[in-house]
């Protein structure tokens, strides 16, 4: 464990709120810094054969985006790349098919590959249902492996990831890593799913 | 100095609001590889160093396994592999999965103050946490020691020797033994003949001197117990295992009524390697009249024919009796009696009188004498009409011997006979403390037959009764084996200190009796392999799987080929071969010359005579029993059978 000084300024000095805040965003930050050291770590160490699936984007890390066996599946879709036609074609992806990979610009730091994949069909839910986007390093054969590499992470359907609310995105791998860090974290670090005043067993 | 490995713990207790820990059960998880299943035996230590030191040590037994995944619902999966079984199997990543186990505590050290169980650590059992697990300690070891084996507790390569008591076994503290499993499984009967070979090899010496007295009531399976059978190198291991001996029963004596022609003997041990040790059984009027009562059915019980059957037995048998008419008796054969039977009707019949005869009805009399003449018809070869008895060496019954009494082929009339007598010459003797031994097994097959948990309250079912609730005092110990136990009398069962199932048919395992049993206990009891069991003992607070090896005694059907039974011989050729059996010099013809023209009647009394005085030259005391020849004609003892008035007891009074 270590301890850090958060700064604040100087009108929340004394107020739980603004503290809570700046504590948390030290935390994710400090936890940001431990996944891209620890997926660093990681493909340095690759064999021949093996891949390395990043939960999130790899633009964030030189040496992950610049990996041709690395690959980022972000479930979250905050940053829009296309507009007009593109966006609807992209939105509109149908089940099991994937978009041609483009350059994402904008927030990312290094330059990385990209393109859209829907793993379950969105039609009666919303047009995010099932969307991934994938990123990887801007080479070749990354960009000449995308279908096959496609057809790898939609086999990743199975085992749904149920009970969690983001199944349709979450391939079942990355949430077991969650439920087992879920397990181990300290009890206070989750959200208590009810009150905390125990129960009488029925 | 040999480092020996701290043992490895193979899962942890965890007790949850739903799934608490309780002073008598717990629950663990394992990996998903492990040898533990149902029935195997772990050790729980609360903290401490894995050698059980300062801290509370808890055995359990598994009863019951859950294997969960983190699947919400069923659907989830379907819709993970779209709909298709096929491609479910294709996923790349496996789905997470635990093995959770629920186990009930079989004893906790210290046992006082009673706790729930310490989430802990889980240990696979040694040999030595399965002696303490099942309180075994107290009498395997000792100043006296009284253990007796009854098989293998197996789990995860483990090889346990399990015992039982011998003083909850065959007395006093506890006695008698159940045992209940589908028939065809090699099972009951194997179980039994194992057990009884491991009681005779290690009974423990100051217990005294112990026998068996076994009821073969159908096919071969008893009538080969002193013959090897063939044994695996797996059997062999168990036995060494076990600390026991493979070999068959030492001094076997086997008992069989003749069949109706009074020679040839009413069994399959009849190969001439084997009959020599198979010796009649054979009663006459005196052995049946104490027994009469199981002559009578439901409608006949009443104190009419009751006070008439004692008349007989105390006032009239072997006593010089005035019938009223003139006539002088002296009763010893159903022959006497029935020619005291037709004086009697036959006076009151001339002299007109009323139909009483010394205060018993006509009516009465007919009743008793319909009965023992039902007895001499159905069970030709057993009663003898008028010839001499051979019954089992009461008073002379020896150490470590078993007694076969051959009741196949016998009417079922006739086994309630044999039974009862029996048991109760045995008991009659035990409480004299003059049988010859201090302890008597008594196993009896197909005991639903005999004590039925609905139905007649029988003679020999009130017998039962007798044995299973005071026996143990007397060291008489009844082995009873069945197929359906809820279909036993729930007195006899529940006074059996030891309870062993073999393999159990389902509709019975959902009757009441087995509500105590776990769901997958009842599954593993319902799918056991032969040679395995599950043993209930008074040590023992839960039930413990063990495997037996094969009893080291030929199979009664390896028997029945190895030894095909001879096939029955006309009359003269059967007493040539009752007569060879005594003497292998004897000439068949100096036989047939001697028995030609006589009467079958005084040819069977005079082998029964000869077989009973076991004389140096039987040939010679067969001659002088047979008497001086007359001629065929001078055959004047010839007498008419007595034709049964109502062969069915039936008859409306």
């Amino acid at each position: 464990m270590e301890l850090l000084d958060v700064p604040l300024p100087q009108d929340a000095v004394g107020q739980p709120g603004p503290a809570l805040e700046a504590a948390r965003r030290a935390v994710e930050n400090a936890r940001v810094a431990l996944e891209k050291a620890l997926g660093e770590r990681h493909v340095a160490a690759l064999e021949a054969e093996e891949w390395l699936v990043v939960d999130g984007v790899l633009s964030e890390s030189a040496r992950l985006a610049a990996h041709p066996r690395a690959l980022g599946v972000v479930k979250s879709h905050g940053a829009q790349y296309f507009e007009g036609d593109a966006l609807k074609r992209a939105l509109t992806l149908p089940a099991l098919h994937r978009t041609s990979v483009f350059r994402p610009r904008g927030r990312a730091h290094h330059d990385v590959c990209s393109w859209y994949l829907r793993l379950w069909p969105w039609e009666g839910n919303d047009l995010l249902f099932g969307l991934l986007r994938i990123e990887g390093a801007p080479a070749p054969a990354v960009v000449a492996a995308a279908s096959a590499t496609s057809a790898w992470l939609v086999r990743e359907r199975a085992p749904v990831s149920t009970p969690d609310a983001r199944w349709d995105r979450l391939l079942y791998p990355i949430h077991d890593v969650e439920t087992y860090l879920r397990a181990r974290a300290p009890r206070d670090l989750l959200p208590a799913p009810a009150s905390r005043l125990p129960r009488a067993a029925s | 100095m040999i480092q020996t490995r701290a043992p490895e713990p193979i899962g942890r207790v965890v007790a949850t609001e739903l799934k608490p820990a309780t002073p008598h059960q717990f629950h663990f998880w394992t990996a998903t590889e492990t040898a533990i299943g149902i029935g195997a035996i772990v050790r729980v230590e609360d903290g401490g160093n894995g050698k059980g030191e300062g801290g509370k040590v808890v055995y359990g037994v598994v009863t019951d396994g859950f294997a969960y995944s983190d699947l919400p619902t069923p659907l989830h999966d379907v819709v993970g592999a779209d709909g298709d079984p096929a491609r479910a199997a294709d996923s790349p990543t496996v789905r997470q999965e635990i093995r959770l186990w629920t186990a009930a505590v079989l004893r906790q050290e210290p046992e006082e103050p009673l706790q729930p169980v310490p989430l802990g650590r889980v240990f696979v059992a040694s040999d030595a946490d399965v002696a303490r697990a099942l309180r075994m300690e107290t009498y395997l070891h000792g100043a006296t020691p009284t253990a007796i084996p009854v098989g293998l507790y197996t789990s995860g390569g483990l090889e346990a020797p399990v015992y039982l008591d011998a003083d909850f076994l065959l007395g006093p503290e506890a006695a008698h033994l159940n045992i209940s499993g589908v028939s065809g499984l090699a099972t009951k009967t194997s179980a039994v003949e194992f057990l009884l070979s491991s009681i005779f090899q290690r009974f423990p010496a100051h217990k005294g001197r112990i026998a068996a007295v076994c009821f073969n009531v159908k096919g071969p399976d008893l009538c080969f117990l002193d013959q090897p059978g063939s044994l695996d190198d797996a059997d062999r291991r168990r036995y060494a295992r076990l600390g026991l001996t493979a070999q068959p029963f030492a001094r076997v004596r086997y008992y069989a009524p003749f069949k109706a022609d009074g020679v040839n003997l009413n069994t399959l041990r009849t190969h001439a390697d084997l009959v020599a040790n198979v010796e009649p059984l054979v009663w006459g009027l005196q052995e049946v009249l104490d027994f009469a009562e199981v002559l009578l059915n439901r409608d006949d019980i009443d104190a009419k024919a009751d006070a008439f059957i004692d008349f007989l037995a105390d006032r009239v048998l072997n006593k010089a009796f005035e019938d009223g008419f003139g006539g002088s008796h002296r009763v010893q054969t159903f022959a006497d009696l029935d020619a005291l039977f037709r004086s009697i009707f036959d006076g009151l019949e001339l002299a007109g009188r009323s139909d009483m005869w010394r205060t018993h009805h006509i009516a009465t009399m007919r009743k008793v004498r319909n009965r023992l003449s039902n007895i001499s018809t159905r069970c030709k070869g057993l009663v003898t009409d008028d010839g001499p008895s051979n019954d089992l060496p009461w008073g002379d019954f020896e150490d470590r011997a078993v007694y076969v009494i051959d009741l196949a082929n016998v009417d079922p009339l006739g086994q309630d006979l044999v039974f009862a007598r029996a048991v109760s010459k045995l008991r009659e003797h035990l409480e004299r403390r003059d049988l010859g031994v201090d302890a008597v097994v008594v196993f009896v097959d197909e005991l639903n037959k005999y004590a039925p948990a609905d139905g007649p309250d029988t003679y020999v079912r009130k017998m039962l009764l007798d044995i299973s609730e005071r026996g143990r005092y007397l060291g008489l110990v009844l082995f009873g084996a069945e197929q359906f136990r809820s279909q036993v009398h729930r007195r006899v069962v529940g006074n059996a200190g030891t309870i062993v199932y073999g393999r159990m048919d389902y509709d019975e395992l959902a009757t009441p009796g087995y509500q105590v049993l776990s769901p997958a206990t009842k599954i593993k009891l319902a799918t056991l392999p032969i040679g395995e069991l599950m043993v209930r003992h008074p040590h023992f607070t839960q039930p413990i799987f063990v495997q037996f090896p094969r009893p080291a005694v030929l199979r009664g059907r390896d028997g029945v080929e190895r030894f095909p039974p001879a096939t029955d011989l006309p009359f003269a050729d059967a007493v040539v071969r009752q007569l060879v059996r005594l003497d292998r010099g004897i000439r068949p013809n100096a036989v047939h010359d001697l028995i030609v023209d006589r009467s079958p009647d005084d040819v069977r009394r005079a082998l029964a005579a000869t077989r009973r005085a076991r004389a140096t030259e039987p040939l010679a005391f067969f001659r002088k029993a047979l008497g001086t020849r007359v001629a065929a004609a001078g055959l004047s003892r010839q007498r008419e059978p007595v034709p049964p008035l109502n062969p069915i007891s039936d008859e409306p009074y």
